[in-house]
């Protein structure tokens, strides 16, 4: 196996100790940085995605994969500014308000990064001015809503509402457990992505439009 | 057949005997209160507010039984949880009780008629029985099963990862069988106040968030023990609420031996009625979300397609499959109550 297949396998299998080992090894042998990034660390995220998606494996599985795969993250990230590697695209990223619940947010951030994007995390409960404070520092290319309960993803609309003059340069996207395509349409969302994987999949098109 | 109260309705279909029709007991305490003119933190600390507004509720819509919630909140918050009060929706657990997992020793089993507020909980259950008493049917809230419970109390992430790294598996069993004496003490207490059916939610522990395998060693043994001793020891039945997908645990699930399931509109109806025919009761599972934007006759036409599959027999209750929107159309929950009226008989040909 490949040093690089090492790595992409000890993040399938939720391996820190390994992952973290495999990445310092190869970093002393001056392999390319973008190289461990993409056919290490988010080769094996990838897998995860898919997995996720056709239910053949579960949050904790992604969790402990994407715990494995930010221990190489955290190895190479001091290499990166230097690599000529550049990042894919920003998300900000944040549950709306009156919604407590991170779970799905969680995983889509994890699977964002594990495709190479940088993601604000703006964490949970975030009124609409929260959202809009957060697209003018950071200026992403896509800001990511969730709501898991019926009872808040109402506040998804006034938040793209308040995006304003902002929406011109910014996509939005939404998702959680109770938010449909058709909701998506009726409220003015650019994407709707019914699972983590998904959300990285539409990132992808999101960008490239 | 004469017409049945709502009461005796809802018993001959948990129990598998014949009602006169199918009955609704929607998942609507955020939509009572909201309606009522008080606030959702003001229904959370007195009890007897609550009762009020979901009484006025049900009188003005006639649907057959009160179903509290959906606060989610309240073991976690009486075991040390912090938890936020919103004026328009439920209280909500923000942060786990526990530093670590070692903390599980330091816990202290709840005393419903003390603790937090519980009292609160079962005032309403004790007001909803002084008012509607025998008439209509009351679901008396046993909040989070064991599983669920302890998630909230360690943190979901921090609890699955505990899990997933297999190192203290000891600590996560001994956390669960904890939480769920907890909920078994609520439930109870439930029973003790007046209600005439306790529920749990227990939606961690179904596949939106674990696997099969994880349900098999560690919701499965729990849900089952409760229920074990609040069919049995306790004498009331007993529902329990997943939310989310089911579908790879449903024929486990059944082993449980709970009275009804509480089952959303992402759950295959077919396959869970075919699982649990004549075992466990179905409440559900009409999408929320058609009920607080869609129309009257949508809100028809998927009922009568839920009568579809579940009728000739016994065994059902049409709800929502969730807690509905404090904002969803007045008019869809008439067209549910109506729809189980015109269309949801069970005639005089006998139920199989």
């Amino acid at each position: 196996m490949s040093d690089m297949q090492v790595i992409k396998e000890a993040v399938i299998g939720g391996n820190a100790a390994k992952v973290k080992e495999n990445t310092e090894k190869a970093v002393a042998e001056g392999v390319d940085v973008g190289i461990i990034l993409n056919d290490g660390l988010i080769a094996g995220m990838n897998v995860i995605g898919v997995r996720f998606k056709n239910n053949e494996i579960y949050v904790p599985e992604v969790l402990i994969a994407a715990r494995a795969m930010h221990a190489g993250m955290a190895v190479i990230k001091p290499l990166i500014a230097n690599s000529g590697v550049r990042e894919k695209g920003v998300v900000v990223l944040g549950t709306v308000k009156g919604d407590l619940h991170d779970i799905g947010k969680n995983l889509v951030g994890m699977m964002l990064e594990g495709a190479g994007y940088r993601v604000i995390d703006i964490g949970v409960d975030n009124a609409p001015d929260k959202f809009l404070k957060a697209v003018q520092e950071h200026n992403p290319q896509i800001v990511g809503m969730s709501a898991l309960l019926t009872t808040t993803m109402s506040h998804m609309k006034a938040t793209i509402e308040h995006l304003g003059a902002y929406r011109d340069s910014v996509k939005v996207m939404i998702g959680g457990a109770p938010v449909t395509q058709k909701f998506a349409d009726e409220i003015g969302a650019d994407a709707y992505a019914p699972d983590a994987a998904t959300a990285v999949e539409k990132a992808n098109q999101l960008v490239a439009s | 057949m004469s017409e049945m109260t709502s009461y005796q309705r809802c018993m001959a279909a948990i129990s598998w005997q014949r009602p006169d029709r199918v009955p609704v007991i929607p998942q609507n305490s955020d939509m009572a209160v909201a309606l009522s003119g008080y606030d959702m933190v003001e229904c959370s600390k007195d009890g007897r507010k609550l009762a009020l507004a979901m009484i006025e509720c049900q009188e003005r819509f006639g649907y057959d039984g009160h179903m509290m919630g959906p606060d989610a909140a309240i073991l976690a918050e009486a075991l040390g949880c912090p938890t936020e009060y919103r004026p328009q929706d439920p209280p909500a657990v923000s942060g786990p009780a526990l530093e670590k997992l070692e903390d599980v020793d330091k816990l202290k089993p709840i005393n419903p008629y003390k603790d937090g507020r519980l009292p609160q909980w079962l005032r309403a259950i004790q007001t909803l029985v002084e008012k509607s008493g025998e008439k209509v049917f009351i679901i008396g809230r046993a909040d989070q099963a064991g599983f669920t419970l302890a998630a909230l109390l360690r943190g979901l992430e921090p609890f699955l990862l505990d899990i997933a790294m297999g190192e203290k598996l000891d600590l996560v069993h001994k956390l669960i069988r904890f939480t769920n004496e907890c909920h078994i003490n609520l439930a109870k207490a439930m029973k003790e106040v007046g209600a005439h059916l306790t529920t749990c939610g227990d939606a961690f522990g179904g596949p939106s968030i674990v696997g099969p395998d994880v349900f098999r060693d560690y919701v499965f043994p729990y849900e089952k023990e409760a229920s074990r001793i609040i069919r049995k020891d306790i004498g009331i039945p007993y529902s329990i609420h997943i939310c989310g997908k089911t579908d790879a645990i449903q024929e486990q699930w059944v082993e449980t031996g709970a009275d009804v399931f509480e089952v959303d509109h992402l759950t295959d109806i077919r396959q869970l009625r075919r699982l649990s025919l004549g075992r466990t009761s179905i409440l559900g599972n009409l999408n929320t979300d058609m009920l607080a934007a869609g129309t009257p006759q949508e809100v028809e036409t998927a009922c009568r397609e839920l009568f579809d599959v579940m009728l000739p027999d016994s065994g059902f209750i049409l709800s929502s499959g969730c807690s509905m929107l404090a904002d969803s159309k007045p008019e869809n929950l008439e067209a549910m109550v109506e729809a189980a009226r015109r269309y949801g008989a069970y005639g005089n040909g006998g139920v199989r």
